[in-house]
């Protein structure tokens, strides 16, 4: 079936691929950004949340009435007091073998993870609040805690009785003849992984403010979200606020990463305490929250093993995928995604590998939930199909760059054995572009010399493609439901200028900038007289959230769409007023011209104004509404790729590891603006140095968090960060607003294979071969020690 | 993440402050604040008054006399690392300085707040520990001074009275060569391991060494056996240390890393500490 | 004699401009200027000093205001900042951060503007200074090079 919103009109690139500076530049640097904490309503109260201190307990009693007596406190709720309004949220991933969760707004009866909310403290301030929560008495009945997801799959206690064998997921597919590919292969290649558990870490933590009015019975909800719409459609769906009155807002907002797309209880619960108690009521998380409660990210075991024939081509794969989850599904990505995803999409990656047996399961565990951050599922699946690839260069004695030759995809379109179509990608030139970057020969020698120092510098390659523009297109070709289209609006005034609104939240991509950039190429105005509104809030458009490497695409396909149809008013007109064939009329440099016609031509200025004020400029059945809503979903999965090549250097003292330099390679297709490209490249490879050296979460063995602070959870600083080399090709996609893909995870999915990848060259001459993130200095220690 | 309540007063002098700290068994000493603070937020502590020392006249400054550096308590660690005087005459224990967190904390926290705090793996009272230092304090009953061996008791423990506050700390430089290293993952990271590491030379032999170790140990401690074992050797030949060393010590294990990484962490640092020994006396 | 209160009086300069308050005692430098003085350009992003988000300069040095109880502050002076543009345009280090694609989300772009000015303001730093001093602010969009890169022209605009 087609529609037309999969279409997407040409466009002329003039600003696109230019590096227009941000505009939301000027009032983020001089402290004028607006973020959630910085909005004060008049009469707001605070909110701060009773967590529990137990991995999963029986809540034998619950005592607030100390708390309620404080003076400054105005209300103290516990489970009892929400389910009255809400039972809870339901997450599920809409796949194979997924079972449902309900996770109530604070816990009643038990407990399953430390952090989880059991009662909530509403003051006069944020202090009072925690003043009140710290005299709620909460009496716990330890239970068990289930806290290895590969024994939980196996029984034992339960996690969460929803999950009586604690199985969330489980399924995969067979493709091909695995057994003979197996037995028939010249060479098998397998190991474990395990990728940590990681918090997204935005330098903004999670925030909710909510103010209702029962005179309108409007609610207005501000949230620091990714998915504004879909909270939105939370609160009429969980809550019954009417959805005509419900607005959310989305301000300013310091990082999401993945971590700020979902609904949390949270943001359901003020919403009821703001109603409930007449009052506006604020939360603002902080860090200890935030790495305790805000969605942990990624941490997989995965079992992968590659079947090679004699010239080193990989033949089949074998993957199992198994997510230690938490106790819930965190709505609406769920605890299945990373592993489902993992097993489902990436084991082929780049190669041409006809044989597949995928399996993925997903444990809950007594842990914090498991949501999205950056590269879901595919930071975990590009780990494992690298390294093992760097596994397999060893053993046969190549170089990491000569074994993916071997295997590389070469001639598109290709369809991987899970049936997904790639239509095009430079992924032989990948691998290529970045051989010559390093200087491979260069490195070789200069590691042997030093080496002879006792030194230890280690080169690693990984190389990835990745799905971006999520899409409905996407979702179906990988056997997933979803629906995922934008809208945009674009609306000129008398004066020309351009007022753009689109249905994304930005959480710091530049997509102000972005998007005025696409729509100064379709209506020929400068970007000076174009405004866009980003989605701060649900009154603008319509958006399915800022998710998948998604930005670009979607708000770019329909922002081009809607200015399309503004276009050919104003093509009209000129036309009419200049006397010319519409077909002969451009737009350009804020002026209509006829092509091949020296001086004929009207500004854009002038056509706004004559559209408004002079009907006799008028064509035969000329509308001039200059305002159009148009939505837009690519009719087609879209998937950009790249590479990157990482040196680092190993301390024999003690083991640490420094990155010394990143070579990247992206093909996002048409380039919009390479400084907002090449910073999405170098954040997300940062966070994934951080992912492979730095980054954990660790629970101990009775279920306590113990990284609740920033002294133990680790990012990196500026002194942990490497230079970079980038380099952009540009394979344009045939059927995108331009040809441009998105690219906003890359960084993060592909680099810690590669910082892992050199680790294990820079250790090659001790045997040792590290399958573990993050690497700790002990394990490098312990290595160059063996 | 707020403060809980408490009660808070500046006294101008020395005498008061300790009267107010006499007054409440939960009062604390409010210095720089930079580990108190974050402790405050937390809620990991909860004192109910604070005695804040910003008013009390006399604590900052830095001095070179008799041999020794006397360092108002109330000196900041920025203060120490810029200072020309401290410079000039121990520029080791400059250094040591800027190992501390990050300038941002540096330029708030003070030398006395930090040998107070007495936390296990900060630099400072290893530094005081390897140049057998003392710090004078005031109490309602007087003034005394408490050499460094007698100040440390354990993590976050000092023989200090509650009613008591340190007004100087004094470094014995004159004649010592000082080394101060660290492993540290990142600027500003707690150290892994944390040495300090002072002698006397002469003719490339090493005599009255004192060697103290934090960060890898439960405490800030000295390492006799390993002390013993250089005192009238060579950097060169320091092989007997190194094993005094890893025998002698008990080592922490966190999420950071094991007792046994520890361990040989520190082995690896205090090599290093030999190798910068033996570069002073020109042999390596 | 002095007689611990839980409310305190509270006497600053912020960016030019006198301020007396009664707070709570407990109450945080960075609560004051944000909740108190309502500049909400400082801003709050782990309040336990690892961040530096919150970073101010107090009497020119610069400190996290979210390690600073409010009345430590009495008496001294504060720049925020609100403090930074000339007028009606941005000073050269905020252009740099700018022309450098030094910031994406902006949340911790405060604190490394107040760190950086201060350095500037001291001489003329190295790109090892800039690396030292910074590496007390933590970012999560850019991968830092972009934030040296802006700092590094700075100086060099100074210089000339």
């Amino acid at each position: 079936m087609s529609f037309a919103h999969s279409e997407s009109p040409s466009i002329a690139a003039r600003s696109i691929g230019a590096r227009v500076p941000r505009g939301d530049d000027p009032r983020l640097l001089t402290g004028r950004g607006q973020y959630l904490a910085d909005i004060v309503l008049p009469g707001e109260l605070h909110a701060c949340f009773v967590r529990s201190s137990a991995a999963h307990a029986r809540i034998a009693a619950v005592e607030v009435e100390d708390a309620r007596a404080l003076d400054g406190v105005v209300a103290v709720w516990t489970g009892e007091d929400a389910a009255k309004f809400c039972e809870g949220i339901v997450g599920e991933l809409e796949v194979e073998g997924c079972v449902a969760t309900t996770m109530p707004l604070l816990a009643r009866d038990v407990v399953r993870y430390v952090g989880e909310p059991v009662a909530v403290v509403v003051a006069e301030s944020r202090y009072v609040a925690e003043d009140g929560c710290d005299l709620v008495d909460v009496d716990y009945e330890p239970l068990e805690p289930v806290l290895d997801p590969r024994s939980a799959l196996r029984g034992g206690p339960a996690a969460n009785e929803e999950l009586p064998d604690n199985v969330a997921l489980r399924g995969g597919r067979v493709l091909g003849d695995v057994e003979a590919a197996f037995a028939g292969a010249a060479r098998v290649v397998e190991a474990t992984f395990h990728s940590g558990r990681l918090s997204a870490g935005p330098m903004e933590t999670r925030g909710v403010i909510a103010d209702y009015d029962w005179t309108s019975r409007r609610l207005r909800l501000w949230t620091c979200s990714q998915m504004p719409h879909y909270v939105k459609y939370c609160l009429t769906a969980y809550l019954g606020f009417p959805e005509n009155e419900c607005e959310v807002l989305t301000p300013d907002t310091g990082g999401g990463f993945g971590q700020k797309a979902h609904v949390f209880p949270e943001e359901m619960l003020l919403p009821l305490l703001a109603r409930e108690l007449d009052r506006p009521v604020k939360w603002v998380e902080d860090r200890r929250e935030n790495l305790m409660t805000a969605t942990h990210a990624h941490e997989q075991f995965v079992d992968i093993a590659y079947a090679f024939d004699a010239d080193a081509k990989a033949t089949a794969v074998r993957i199992r995928a198994t997510g230690d989850g938490g106790a819930y599904h965190q709505p609406p990505w769920s605890m299945g995604v990373e592993p489902w995803c993992t097993a489902m999409v990436t084991p082929t990656g780049v190669y041409d590998i006809p044989v597949a047996d995928l399996t993925y399961e997903a444990a809950a565990t007594n842990k914090t939930p498991i949501g999205a951050y950056r590269g879901v599922g595919y930071m975990a699946g590009t780990l494992v199909r690298e390294c093992l690839m760097d596994d397999a260069a060893r053993a046969f004695d190549l170089s990491p760059f000569e074994i993916r030759r071997r295997s590389v995809v070469r001639e598109f379109p290709w369809t991987n054995p899970q049936g997904i179509v790639y239509d095009e990608g430079s992924w032989l030139q990948t691998i290529d572009e970045l051989e010559s970057m390093v200087d491979y020969p260069a490195f070789r020698q200069r590691q042997a010399a030093l080496r002879a120092e006792g030194r230890f510098i280690g080169l690693g390659l990984s190389v990835f493609v990745e799905s971006s523009g999520e899409s409905t297109a996407m979702g179906k070709a990988h056997d997933l439901g979803g629906v995922y289209h934008d809208t945009a609006t674009v609306k000129m005034e008398p004066n020309g200028s351009v007022t753009v609104t689109i249905g994304l939240t930005t959480q710091g991509q530049g997509h102000r900038t972005t998007m005025a950039q696409v729509v100064s190429d379709a209506l020929g105005v400068s970007l000076e007289a174009i405004t866009v509104r980003a989605a701060e809030s649900t009154t603008y458009g319509w958006g399915s959230g800022t998710v998948g490497s998604r930005g670009a695409v979607i708000a770019g396909g329909a922002v081009l769409r809607a200015s399309h149809t503004i276009r050919t008013k104003l093509v009209a007109l000129a036309a009419n007023m200049l006397e010319a064939d519409p077909s002969d009329i451009d737009l350009v440099d804020g002026a209509a011209v006829v092509r091949g016609v020296p001086g004929s031509s009207i500004s854009i200025i002038d056509l706004a104004t004559a559209v408004y004020f002079d009907q006799s400029s008028w064509p035969q059945d000329f509308d001039p509404t200059l305002e159009a809503t148009l939505a837009y979903d690519p009719a087609r999965p879209i998937f950009s790729n790249g590479g990157h090549a990482i040196i680092v250097e190993l301390d024999p003292d003690n083991g640490f590891v420094t990155v010394e330099k990143v070579f990247s390679v992206e093909d996002c297709g048409t380039v919009i603006n390479p400084d907002i490209v090449e910073g999405q490249i170098r954040g997300g490879v940062v966070q994934g140095i951080g992912a492979a050296l730095l980054e954990r979460l660790v629970y101990d063995e009775a279920g306590q968090l113990v990284t609740t602070t920033l002294l133990d959870y680790h990012m990196p600083s500026m002194d942990f960060s490497p230079p970079f080399e980038i380099h952009h090709l540009e394979t344009p996609s045939s059927h995108t607003p331009g040809g441009i893909k998105g690219m906003g995870e890359s960084g993060l999915i592909a680099a810690p294979a590669a910082v892992l990848n050199a680790v294990n060259d820079a250790l090659s001459h001790t045997g040792t071969v590290l399958h573990d993130i993050p690497v700790t200095p002990e394990q490098v220690l312990r290595a160059l020690r063996s | 993440m707020k403060s809980p309540v408490f009660a808070y007063a500046a006294p101008d002098n020395v005498a008061e402050a300790c009267r107010l700290l006499a007054e409440d068994e939960d009062a604390k000493i409010l210095a720089g604040g930079q580990s108190l603070v974050p402790l405050l937020a937390l809620r990991l502590a909860a004192p109910t008054t604070l005695v804040d020392l910003r008013r009390v006249p006399g604590l900052t400054g830095i001095e070179h006399e008799a041999g020794a550096l006397r360092l108002g308590a109330m000196t900041t660690h920025r203060g120490i690392e810029r200072s020309p005087v401290v410079r000039d005459v121990a520029p080791a224990i400059a250094a040591a300085a800027s190992l501390i967190a990050h300038p941002q904390v540096r330029t708030r926290g003070t030398i006395g707040g930090a040998v107070a705090h007495a936390d296990a793996a900060a630099e400072w009272p290893a530094v005081l520990l390897a140049l057998g230092g003392h710090v004078e304090v005031t109490g309602v009953g007087g003034d005394r001074t408490i050499s460094a061996d007698d100040l440390f008791q354990g993590p976050f423990m000092t023989s200090l009275e509650p009613d008591e506050v340190i007004t100087s700390v004094l470094l014995p430089v004159n004649g010592r060569q000082i080394w101060v290293g660290e492993h540290h993952r990142r600027h500003g990271d707690y150290g892994l391991s944390v040495m300090a590491m002072t002698y006397r030379q002469d003719g490339g032999v090493l005599t009255d060494v004192r060697l103290a170790v934090a960060g890898a140990t439960g405490s800030v401690t000295r390492a006799p056996d390993t002390e013993a074992a250089l005192e009238g050797r060579t950097p060169a030949d320091g092989d007997g240390a190194v094993a005094a060393l890893a025998g002698e010590l008990s080592y922490t294990a966190d999420i950071h890393g094991s007792a046994d990484y520890r361990r040989d962490i520190t082995t690896t640092l205090f090599q290093r500490a030999l190798r910068a020994a033996g570069e002073r006396s020109g042999q390596a | 004699m002095t007689q611990p209160s839980e409310q305190v009086s509270v006497e600053v300069e912020v960016n030019g401009r006198g301020y007396r308050r009664s707070v709570m005692a407990r109450m945080t430098l960075a609560d004051f200027i944000r909740d108190e003085l309502a500049l909400t350009g400082t801003k709050v992003g782990c309040e336990h000093g690892v961040c530096g988000a919150c970073t101010v300069l107090v009497d020119d040095e610069p400190a996290r205001s979210c390690l600073m109880l409010a009345v430590q502050a009495d008496g001294r002076r504060i720049r925020t900042v609100e403090s930074l543009a000339n007028g009606r345009s941005m000073n050269p280090l905020q252009e740099c951060f700018q022309k450098h694609h030094a910031l994406q989300c902006g949340f911790c772009t405060a604190g490394f503007l107040m760190s950086a000015t201060a350095l500037l303001e001291e001489g003329q730093p190295t790109r090892e200074d800039i690396v030292e001093t910074l590496s007390g602010h933590y970012c999560r969009c850019t991968g830092y090079a972009p934030i040296i890169d802006a700092v590094e022209e700075a100086a060099a605009k100074e210089r000339s």
